[in-house]
């Protein structure tokens, strides 16, 4: 993985397959505190303290659900390289918040890339989730909920709808574009 | 703001919603990319973006877009698969970016599958 979003989209996979109906994103990008995170939570199966643990590891893996895999392990190589770190809270028939940390300065840190495609490929095709999307930038945030734009279209909003997913792209784009102004990640 | 240009598109297809209802019931025909760890590392968001486009530039109505996860041909990714009623299920492999005009034009629209490009196909 080369880019903080390609990470994203593999939690927020994770999550789907975790049978979540209802999953958030928050990106933190602080570069006054030298901070940049990214929080995924979810009400999918969770996981058992003994799965946490082994969560991170990339063969140490539970194939048959194919939550776990060389995902995780890759983006806490990613943090952990670059001063940051990986944390996973998880509770069986809750959720599980996976949380994620760079030191923002660092030359390693991977750039943010493209998270309005993450967003997309991640959720296209399912019908059975909500999502939300917070992201702040210094003092500016936007927030993205697939339910506000249900409300706005008059049907619910749909995954699977290919212009739903266009539209929802371009407004992640547009929004993204706006609180930055054209400074970049 | 910017943002509005959005808002009024939103608008617009609220007024399209009932002909939106109609067509869902319409759907025959299922595209689905492969999205795991594996399929990410070799580009499927490109192409997920690049799908998306190529639909509505060409304003297909009848398809949904519906992904999987890794099915274990991790070489050949990216997968995508096109699922057409009464007709074989073909796999796709190593599709990139440029591949996916094609497989929309010719095989969606067409209904002539990309040789080159398949990697299997399941009987339907």
């Amino acid at each position: 993985m080369q880019e903080l979003s390609l990470h994203i989209l593999d939690l927020l996979q994770n999550s789907v397959e975790a049978g979540a109906k209802k999953i958030t994103l928050v990106v933190k990008d602080a570069p006054e505190e030298d901070e940049l995170s990214i929080v995924v939570t979810d009400n999918g199966c969770g996981m058992t303290a003994e799965q946490c643990a082994k969560a991170t590891s990339p063969f140490c893996t539970v194939r048959k659900t194919r939550r776990v895999g060389l995902g995780l392990a890759f983006l806490e190589m990613a943090a952990t390289l670059c001063g940051g770190q990986l944390r996973i809270q998880s509770s069986p028939g809750y959720g599980t918040e996976v949380v994620v940390t760079f030191s923002h300065s660092h030359p390693d840190r991977q750039p943010m890339g493209d998270i309005a495609g993450a967003i997309v490929s991640a959720l296209m095709g399912e019908t059975e989730v909500t999502f939300e999307y917070l992201h702040i930038y210094k003092n500016r945030k936007m927030k993205i909920s697939s339910l506000k734009f249900g409300e706005f279209l008059g049907i619910p909003f749909r995954f699977d709808r290919p212009e739903h997913l266009s539209l929802l792209e371009k407004n992640i784009r547009e929004q993204l574009q706006t609180i930055y102004g054209g400074e970049s990640s | 703001m910017n943002k509005l240009l959005t808002m009024e598109e939103l608008r617009e297809l609220r007024k399209k919603a009932p002909d939106e209802m109609t067509a869902r019931q319409t759907w025959d025909t299922q595209v689905i990319v492969s999205v795991g760890t594996c399929g990410i590392a070799a580009g499927a968001r490109e192409v997920v973006t690049e799908l998306l486009k190529e639909l509505q530039r060409r304003n297909i109505k009848n398809v949904s877009v519906t992904k999987t996860g890794c099915i274990g041909m991790c070489e050949r990714e990216v997968l995508l698969d096109v699922v057409r009623p009464n007709e074989d299920r073909v796999t796709y492999g190593r599709v990139v970016p440029r591949d996916v005009s094609r497989i929309v034009g010719e095989h969606l629209v067409n209904g002539r599958v990309v040789e080159g490009l398949v990697v299997g196909r399941i009987s339907s």
